[in-house]
C-alpha cells in the first residue's frame, strides 16, 4: 500500500470509519512488530508494544490530520520501544536467551543466519536496532527515516553508516 | 582493463551511432517508447538450469517479459523471476521452462513492470537539464520492482525540482520512486549497495562534475562524419571484448555516467538476511489485539 492510499485510510479512521482501522491494522502490524522486536530483542515485550500501539491508536488516534501516518505509526512505535527499554533497565539485553525455539520445519542455514543476526543485532543500540530495521524489513527511505527519528536526512544516513558499519563488523567476526 | 576497453569503446559507438546516422549531434534522448529490445532467442539453446539462463540475459539481453531476477535464499541456490502479468509472462514462464533443463532452482512472481522498461525509463533521467534540476543517478531494485531516482538533497525544496519529480511520479507511477542523497553521500552510497542490496542490484551514478556533456556535443560538430565509417569497427571490437568479459557491462547512450556492475555471486545481501531472519507475526498476538480493539469498540 503506498503513502497516499495509507494516508487516505488515516483519515477515515480520523473521521470515525472503524473499517479504516482494520485495514490499516493488516497493513502495519507484520512491520510495526518487526521493527518492535529487533529494536527491544524481547518477543514477549514486542507483542505487549505491539498490542499497546494498535489499541491506543483505536482509542485515542490523533486529534489532526497528519502528513505522513507510516511515520507516524512508526514513531510511535519507536517512542513505545524507547520507554519499555528505560523502565527495563539495568535488565541485560541477551536476544539468543529470547530466541524462540527453533522451528522444525526451518532450515538449518536460516536459522544460523537468523541467530548470527540477532546476536550482531544484540550488541547495537536500540536506536541503531530501530534504523537498521526500518530501513531493511520495513523498506523505508531515508527521508522517511529521518522523520521517524525526528532528524535530518544527513544525520539519519550518518547514523545508519554508524549502525551498519559495527554490524557488519560484528557478523565479520569482530565483535563475538 | 579489457572491461574499461570494452566500455569505453561501446559507450563511444553507442553516443555517436545517432550523430552518424543523421549528421546532426543528439543531445537529447530518444523518448521511452522509441527504444528498440530485441528479443533473444532462447531455442533452440538449452541451460543447465536458471543460473545459466540469468547469466545468458545478462551477457545478451533481458526479454521484455521479465521483470527481474533476485536470490530466493541467503545461499542464492535458487532464484525468483519476476514476470509481467497475463498472457505475456505466461508465455514468458513456458519460454523459459523450456529452455532450462532443471527448474527446481527457479520460482516465478508477477509483477508489473518490465525490466527492460524500467532501464528504458532510468535513460530519461540522464539528461544535462535533469542533472541541473538534481537528479544524480537511479537504483533499480529488482525485488521491488522499482526505480529509485536518487536527488541531490541541497536541491530538494528547489521549485523546479519539485515539479520536475512531479512529472516523473504522474507520469511513471509506481515504476520509480524517489531518494534524496547528500552530494558528499553518493560514493558512500555505492560502496553500500553490494553490502546492502547484494549483487542482484545495481546503481548508476551521473559524475556531477563531469564534463562529458559540452565535450560531446562539440565533438559531433567537427567529427560525427568521420565516426559514421569508424562506428561499425568500434562496435565489433567492443562486442568481442563483451562477449569474453565475465562482467555484464551496462552502457547509456549520454556520456558523464560512472557505470558499476557486478557479478553473480553466492554472497548474501544484508537486505536478504534481514528479510529471512525477520520474525512472523504470531497469530495469538493477532487474536490479542483483536480482543483488545473489540473491547475498546464496547
Amino acid at each position: 500500500m503506498n503513502d497516499t492510499a495509507l494516508k487516505k485510510l488515516f483519515a477515515r479512521h480520523l473521521a470515525g470509519d472503524r473499517g479504516a482501522f482494520g485495514e490499516i491494522y493488516e497493513e502495519m502490524k507484520r512491520p510495526i512488530y518487526i521493527v518492535l522486536q529487533r529494536t527491544v530483542c524481547d518477543r514477549e515485550l514486542a507483542q505487549d508494544l505491539t498490542q499497546d500501539l494498535f489499541v491506543k491508536l483505536y482509542t485515542a488516534p490523533p486529534t489532526s490530520e497528519v502528513s505522513s501516518p507510516r511515520a507516524w505509526i512508526f514513531r510511535m512505535a519507536r517512542n513505545l520501544a524507547i520507554d519499555a527499554l528505560r523502565k527495563k533497565k539495568p535488565t541485560p539485553m541477551n536476544s539468543e536467551e529470547e530466541d524462540p525455539l527453533p522451528d522444525p520445519s526451518d532450515r538449518i542455514a536460516d536459522l544460523e543466519a537468523r541467530l548470527d543476526l540477532q546476536r550482531a543485532l544484540s550488541h547495537l543500540t536500540p536506536q541503531q536496532r530501530t534504523l537498521l530495521s526500518l530501513r531493511f524489513d520495513a523498506d523505508l527511505s531515508f527521508g522517511l527515516i529521518a522523520q521517524i527519528l525526528g532528524c535530518s536526512y544527513p544525520a539519519a544516513y550518518r547514523r545508519y553508516k554508524q549502525a551498519i558499519g559495527a554490524l557488519k563488523q560484528d557478523l565479520n567476526g569482530g565483535n563475538t | 582493463m579489457k572491461r574499461i576497453l570494452s566500455l569505453l569503446l561501446f559507450l563511444l559507438t553507442l553516443i555517436t551511432l545517432p550523430a552518424s546516422a543523421t549528421g546532426e549531434p543528439q543531445r537529447t534522448p530518444a523518448p521511452v517508447g522509441t527504444i528498440t529490445v530485441t528479443e533473444p532467442t532462447l531455442t533452440p539453446t538449452t541451460f543447465s538450469n536458471i543460473h545459466a539462463l540469468f547469466q545468458h540475459w545478462e551477457r545478451t539481453v533481458y526479454p521484455d517479459y521479465v521483470c527481474g531476477v533476485w536470490a530466493n535464499d541467503s545461499a542464492a541456490t535458487s532464484l525468483t523471476v519476476g514476470l509481467l502479468p497475463g498472457t505475456e509472462g505466461e508465455a514468458g514462464k513456458a519460454a523459459i521452462l523450456a529452455a532450462i533443463e532443471k527448474d527446481a532452482s527457479v520460482t516465478f512472481v508477477t509483477q508489473a513492470h518490465s525490466r527492460n522498461r524500467l532501464l528504458r525509463i532510468s535513460r530519461q533521467f540522464f539528461t544535462q537539464e535533469s542533472h541541473r534540476l538534481g537528479v544524480r543517478g537511479f537504483c533499480l531494485y529488482q525485488q521491488d520492482n522499482q526505480l529509485e531516482i536518487l536527488i541531490a538533497y541541497e536541491q530538494k525544496d528547489d521549485p523546479e525540482t519539485r515539479r520536475m519529480i512531479d512529472g516523473y511520479l504522474g507520469e511513471y507511477g509506481t515504476a520509480i520512486r524517489i531518494a534524496y542523497v547528500a552530494e558528499g553521500e553518493l560514493a558512500d552510497i555505492i560502496d553500500d549497495s553490494k553490502t546492502i542490496y547484494g549483487e542482484y542490484e545495481y546503481l548508476d551514478l551521473m559524475i556531477p562534475e563531469d564534463d562529458v556533456f559540452a565535450t560531446k556535443s562539440q565533438t559531433f560538430e567537427h567529427i560525427g562524419l568521420l565516426l559514421l565509417f569508424v562506428t561499425p569497427l568500434l562496435a565489433a571490437l567492443g562486442l568481442i571484448l563483451l562477449h569474453f568479459s565475465p562482467l555484464r557491462t551496462l552502457v547509456h547512450a549520454h556520456g558523464g555516467i560512472e557505470s558499476i556492475s557486478h557479478p553473480i555471486t553466492k554472497k548474501t545481501s544484508l537486505k536478504t538476511r534481514f528479510h529471512t531472519t525477520a520474525p512472523d507475526f504470531p497469530d495469538e498476538l493477532d487474536a490479542r489485539i483483536r480482543a483488545a480493539t473489540d473491547r475498546a469498540k464496547e
